[in-house]
């Protein structure tokens, strides 16, 4: 005998030893889905398919918002760093700290960086990008700059190079080797004591996109050095970006840097930097989870509606049961174990459906695309590939849907319960 | 208490309906006693209130006043979760429209009894398909009762009456939704059945001829008792 047909008897064995051990309602409950000689009844086809409909509609929105929401994440952190020390003011002599931090136990990489905000001219188009310096050939970068580039290169960028982001690029429509003119807020100060400031000329060398879009609109990089001459700021820096080997807990390690640090130093985390964008990254999921919660309202009614009519229809079961010794409120508890007994095989089904829709949505978004005609248009604006739009799973939203959906089950049972407790017994069996 | 050889007895059962045009009174001072082992036919015509009494006997409808003791128990006078667990053990039903479980198969079915008071064990399957097998069903197990003729049901309904092994069988026209021959043989099963395993029966039936085959018969007429 094969372990196949050596286990069968012994699950059969489970299943019966199971029954027998099961409180009568939940066995009746059970067996009202799931009748003698069939699969399942036609109540538990249309109520289990429902909520499925509902869970896995659920699941994907819910894993596909992640998804996207932790690439969103992932790109901030990446372009700003887990984190950043700065004065508020130019820090001069910052050797000492860099050493510092590059030898702090949680650090794994520390860039120092100046950044501001310029005009910036090319042909008679203007643009007031935001400008960073960084020098991307020192070791321990924060900014993986190179990963991002699209076009042209890092190998010539110098004092006399500048690489756009992809927004910039498009907006003044420069390409690689184009000189672009940089106007500071120093070159004011010039005009002032009534010089005459020249503009510093810097030739495109690399475009880049790292896709987020707040840095790919409206950022350009120059090399420290260059960015130190147009701001004036001699040897100094705005502030120092960090890597830290424990992103999750980036918060208590920036209150103890500060503790570390002493001074007028302060640190800020990527989080909090870009906390209104992840405030809505999260209300969004939240409002549109709310909204498609309604679903499986929805799918409650519809369960609640046909309990009612099984309810009806079992009348003189009911009166039966109280006959044979059932309590009112354990007949009332068959009832909504249906709906909750529904909902868990709603939960099961939706959960199968929602993983097969989402191993399958290169070819489902593809085939949406091509029956609404958007392909090209979704092309342009999703950077990725259609294939690779990205999921993550939380076990916290699987933990609330099903237990809404058991919520929402056990609810649904409640009238039809409620109807089959205030049955008079001797009525029940006398019903027609 | 009342006497120790009746399993069942009632004192002063009255119990009347309001209708819409007048209240009617079904039962009017009835007094039974069940002695143990003794089967009791009632008789009556249509609307006479025989089922209603049986439905007072065990308490699925309460009576207006009177006093009803379950093997010396007053059964009024305990709660509702003691009745309930009584009905389960100490009385078995059999209905004229035989009311299985669509749901459940002839063995579920009479298993279903013992449900009702817990764990169903190994040696309470032997019982049910001993059972089956005593009524002529054992080849008819496994089938759903919308597979069964009316007289298998009602032979499957007799058999989860006496699953428990309780003393005491209500049996409201077991006959009424059958040819005469069939419920001659439902008749003659339910009679031998509780004879062999000394239960006591009260049957409800419009058949003088299986009124006859009872220890005592009793007549309702007017919401009163009078002897057949």
């Amino acid at each position: 005998m094969d372990s196949g047909s050596k286990l069968a008897p012994k699950a059969k064995r489970c299943l019966t030893a199971n029954f027998s051990a099961m409180p009568w309602y939940l066995y009746l409950a059970f067996k009202q889905l799931f009748p003698t000689g069939r699969a399942a009844s036609f109540f538990a086809w249309i109520s289990i398919i429902g909520v499925a409909l509902g869970v896995a509609i659920l699941i994907v929105f819910a894993s596909v918002m992640n998804g996207l929401g932790d690439r969103i994440r992932s790109k901030v952190s990446e372009t700003f760093g887990h984190a950043h020390v700065f004065t508020g003011s130019i820090i001069y002599d910052y050797e000492e700290l860099l050493t510092t931090l590059r030898g702090h136990p949680e650090v794994i990489a520390a860039t120092p960086y100046t950044t501001g905000m310029l005009m910036m001219q090319y042909g008679n188009r203007p643009a007031f990008p935001k400008i960073m310096g960084l020098n991307p050939w020192e070791e321990n970068q924060v900014v993986p700059l190179e990963d991002y580039i699209i076009q042209g290169g890092l190998e010539e960028f110098d004092d006399q190079r500048v690489v756009v982001s992809m927004g910039v690029a498009q907006q003044l429509k420069v390409s690689i080797g184009d000189l672009i003119n940089l106007y500071s807020p120093l070159m004011l100060e010039q005009l002032k004591r009534d010089e005459v400031p020249l503009p510093m000329e810097l030739t495109v060398c690399g475009i880049f996109e790292s896709g987020f879009n707040d840095v790919d609109n409206n950022t350009i990089i120059v090399t420290r050095r260059t960015m130190q001459e147009l701001y004036g700021l001699e040897d100094g820096i705005h502030g120092i970006m960090l890597l830290i080997d424990d992103p999750d807990n980036v918060f208590q390690f920036a209150r103890g840097l500060e503790q570390e640090l002493g001074g007028n130093f302060q640190t800020l985390t990527w989080m909090e930097a870009n906390e209104n964008l992840l405030f809505l990254l999260q209300f969004e999921k939240t409002i549109m989870l709310f909204l498609l919660f309604v679903i499986l309202i929805i799918a409650g009614f519809c369960i609640s509606a046909i309990l009612i009519v099984t309810a009806l229809q079992k009348t003189r079961e009911i009166g039966l049961l109280h006959a044979m010794g059932g309590r009112t409120r354990q007949l009332a508890a068959i009832f909504c174990l249906d709906g909750m007994l529904v909902s868990m095989g709603g939960c099961v089904v939706g959960t199968v459906l929602a993983f097969a829709l989402i191993g399958s949505r290169g070819a489902l978004i593809k085939g949406m695309l091509y029956a609404t005609g958007q392909g090209d248009a979704f092309t342009e604006h999703y950077p990725l590939p259609i294939t690779d739009l990205p999921v993550s799973y939380e076990a916290g939203d699987f933990a609330l849907i099903f237990l809404f959906c058991l919520f929402i089950g056990g609810v649904a049972g409640l009238y039809p319960a409620w109807r089959a407790a205030r049955m008079k017994p001797s009525d029940a069996i006398r019903a027609e | 208490m009342t006497e120790n050889n009746a399993i069942l007895e009632a004192r002063g059962l009255s119990k009347t309906f309001a209708t819409p045009t007048k209240p009617v009174q079904v039962l009017d001072e009835a007094n039974v006693a069940l002695a143990y082992g003794e089967s009791l036919s009632i008789r009556g015509e249509s609307g006479a209130g025989k089922t209603t009494l049986l439905y007072l006997l065990s308490v699925l409808e309460n009576p207006d006043s009177g006093e009803l003791f379950w093997a010396g128990e007053n059964a009024l006078m305990k709660p509702a979760d003691w009745r309930a667990r009584q009905r389960a053990t100490f009385m078995g039903f059999v209905f004229q429209a035989y009311y299985l479980m669509p749901e459940l198969s002839a063995v579920e079915n009479v298993l279903l009894a013992r449900r009702l008071v817990g764990k169903v064990r190994k040696e309470d399957r032997l019982r049910a398909e001993a059972l089956l097998e005593r009524v002529g069903l054992a080849d008819r197990a496994k089938q759903i009762p919308s597979k069964l003729s009316g007289g298998e049901k009602q032979r499957v309904a007799v058999a989860r009456a006496l699953m428990n092994q309780p003393p005491l069988i209500l049996a409201d026209e077991p006959t009424g939704n059958l040819d005469e021959r069939t419920g001659e043989h439902i008749m003659e099963l339910l009679l031998t059945l509780c004879r062999e395993e000394d239960m006591s029966l009260i049957l409800v039936t419009h058949n003088p001829v299986f009124a006859r085959q009872t220890d005592r018969c009793l007549m309702l007429h007017n919401g009163r008792f009078e002897n057949a």
